[in-house]
């Protein structure tokens, strides 16, 4: 299974990883190819973000309704079930709609933390791991080792700055701002709250313990993300209480099961 | 309690708090020097008996992880960046000749005569003359080898037996870099060979001990530890020594296939 997840993914991210960084400058190389390759894969994954967003909206819209109904059959499990599918049905919305956008990513997003970290080779042993998984392409090879360095970071290690960690915290809030929708269940809007905080700080921790080139992506991802929310939904979202309303999500058909 | 804790007449470099960046490669002694090569790029040169610094190089490229060569009055060190330096012993000033590849040295150097060897991360291995510009050979002449040469190559009588990391070991004329024999270990060899009068000594990292005819590259016999080698091993009077990734030392006769003893390293 390890063999075949390598050959099929992490191998073709690792090698295009490093074939890249060999036609950029050298000062910035391995910086500068996880930007661009970051910006590749999203651009990839494109249609399915999209997908994942539209099925997003489309729940988020039926939510008065499904509250309404939890309401009238609290008392009444199978009924409310029923009556729910019923409304998602007629909505033309599929629950898991927005789940499975993300399983294929997920792949992914785990290949390229692979490849930074294998590519990155700190110790030796790290770099006869490495050996393992590059292509004779004398593009790759004669890329070795990569150069580390980018701006004021050394890739390989955490960034004790703060700078980092402050930018993937505050991207992944600002994210997060946009995308959850204001619950009128106080309960489940604690929640939410709770966890748009929590994320962000679990991340900023991370960045300070991770090599600063895994936390270069989730900030590249980050802001790729905000950007794509913005264009698709149209603005800022639920970032400011004002827009939300602006915002709202339209009502979806067919397209976005 | 400090650390590390030192008896009479041993000492530690660095004396003071500072640390170096970590020490991959072996010292190398020569008469009352040690030449030492660090991560931070820079060869360092001891006193033997006192530890004391006698210079430090201008750091030459990104990391040095290799073992120097010391051969007269210079030190040679390969880069990762791709350089041949020559050193001073004296001082540790770059002499004037060194030598420039495409792509950067993944081994250390050996010295054989006036040239030098070493595994590239291009997958070949390089013969440099001392004092040219262009190398004597890579080998293998044709497509490259399926990985990289890691490891150190040995020379002897003028043949150079290298290991590779795709599991093979290829006896290499030295002045031509023609192959003359093979042989297909079928398992990563990160460790160097070693030589005994009539054998070659391979150890692999799936725990395989083998004795080579060094005159035909045929296996004479092979000895199995179930760990992984990795580290350098050494021949005394025909039994090998080796530590193995089970932190556990080997010694073992494996011209007759014959494990002598196993001794645990770790500290209870």
């Amino acid at each position: 299974m390890a063999n075949l997840w390598s050959l099929i993914i992490l191998n073709p991210v690792l090698n295009g990883l490093i074939a890249l960084s060999s036609l950029l400058p050298k000062a910035v190389e391995f910086g500068l190819a996880i930007i661009i390759l970051t910006i590749v894969v999203r651009l990839i994954l494109t249609p399915v973000t999209l997908r994942q967003i539209n099925s997003t909206k489309g729940l988020q819209s039926m939510q008065p309704k499904i509250q309404e109904l939890q309401k009238k059959y609290a008392k009444n499990k199978q009924k409310l079930q029923q009556e729910t599918m019923k409304v998602y049905k007629e909505a033309g919305v599929n629950p898991i709609g927005c789940m499975w956008p993300m399983l294929i990513q997920f792949p992914v997003w785990i290949a390229l933390y692979q490849s930074i970290m294998k590519a990155l080779a700190t110790t030796p042993e790290n770099l006869l791991d490495l050996s393992r998984h590059l292509y004779s392409w004398h593009i790759v090879n004669q890329a070795l080792p990569l150069n580390s360095h980018f701006l004021w970071l050394d890739l390989a290690l955490p960034d004790r700055t703060l700078i980092l960690a402050i930018l993937v915290g505050g991207t992944m809030w600002l994210q997060q701002k946009m995308t959850t929708a204001p619950s009128p269940d106080p309960r489940q809007q604690s929640t939410s709250s709770m966890m748009t905080l929590m994320m962000p700080l679990m991340f900023g921790m991370f960045v300070l313990m991770f090599p600063s080139g895994l936390a270069l992506f989730w900030l590249v991802s980050n802001v790729i993300g905000i950007a794509t929310q913005y264009f698709v939904t149209g603005g800022w979202g639920y970032l400011r209480p004002s827009s939300a309303g602006q915002s709202k999500p339209r009502p979806v058909g067919r397209r976005a099961r | 309690m400090d650390f590390p804790q030192v008896k009479n007449g041993e000492w530690t470099y660095p004396r003071t708090e500072d640390v170096i960046k970590p020490i991959v490669g072996s010292p190398v002694v020569a008469g009352d020097t040690v030449y030492v090569c660090s991560s931070d790029g820079r060869v360092y040169a001891l006193d033997v008996t006192y530890g004391d610094e006698k210079w430090r190089s201008e750091p030459l490229g990104y990391k040095l992880w290799i073992t120097p060569v010391v051969e007269g009055e210079t030190v040679y060190v390969s880069t990762f960046d791709g350089h041949i330096y020559a050193l001073s012993t004296e001082d540790g000033s770059l002499l004037p000749w060194a030598f420039e590849a495409e792509v950067g040295f993944v081994s250390s150097p050996v010295l054989y005569g006036n040239t030098i060897f070493a595994g590239s991360f291009d997958r070949n291995l390089y013969a440099i003359k001392i004092g040219d510009n262009k190398p004597l050979w890579k080998f293998p002449k044709g497509k490259a080898a399926d990985n990289w040469f890691w490891a150190a190559p040995v020379v002897a009588n003028g043949v150079v037996y290298a290991s590779c990391l795709d599991g093979k070991v290829y006896a290499i004329d030295s002045k031509t870099g023609n192959e003359l024999w093979e042989f297909d270990a079928g398992s990563f060899i990160v460790s160097s060979p070693a030589l005994t009068v009539d054998l070659l000594v391979v150890a692999c990292d799936s725990g395989e001990v083998y004795a080579l005819d060094i005159s035909n590259g045929k296996p004479v016999n092979n000895v199995s530890i179930g760990a992984p080698i990795r580290g350098s091993f050494c021949i005394q009077e025909d039994i090998v020594y080796v530590c193995a990734q089970d932190n556990c030392l080997y010694a073992m006769d494996v011209g007759k296939g014959k494990m002598n003893w196993r001794f645990p390293l770790t500290i209870k």
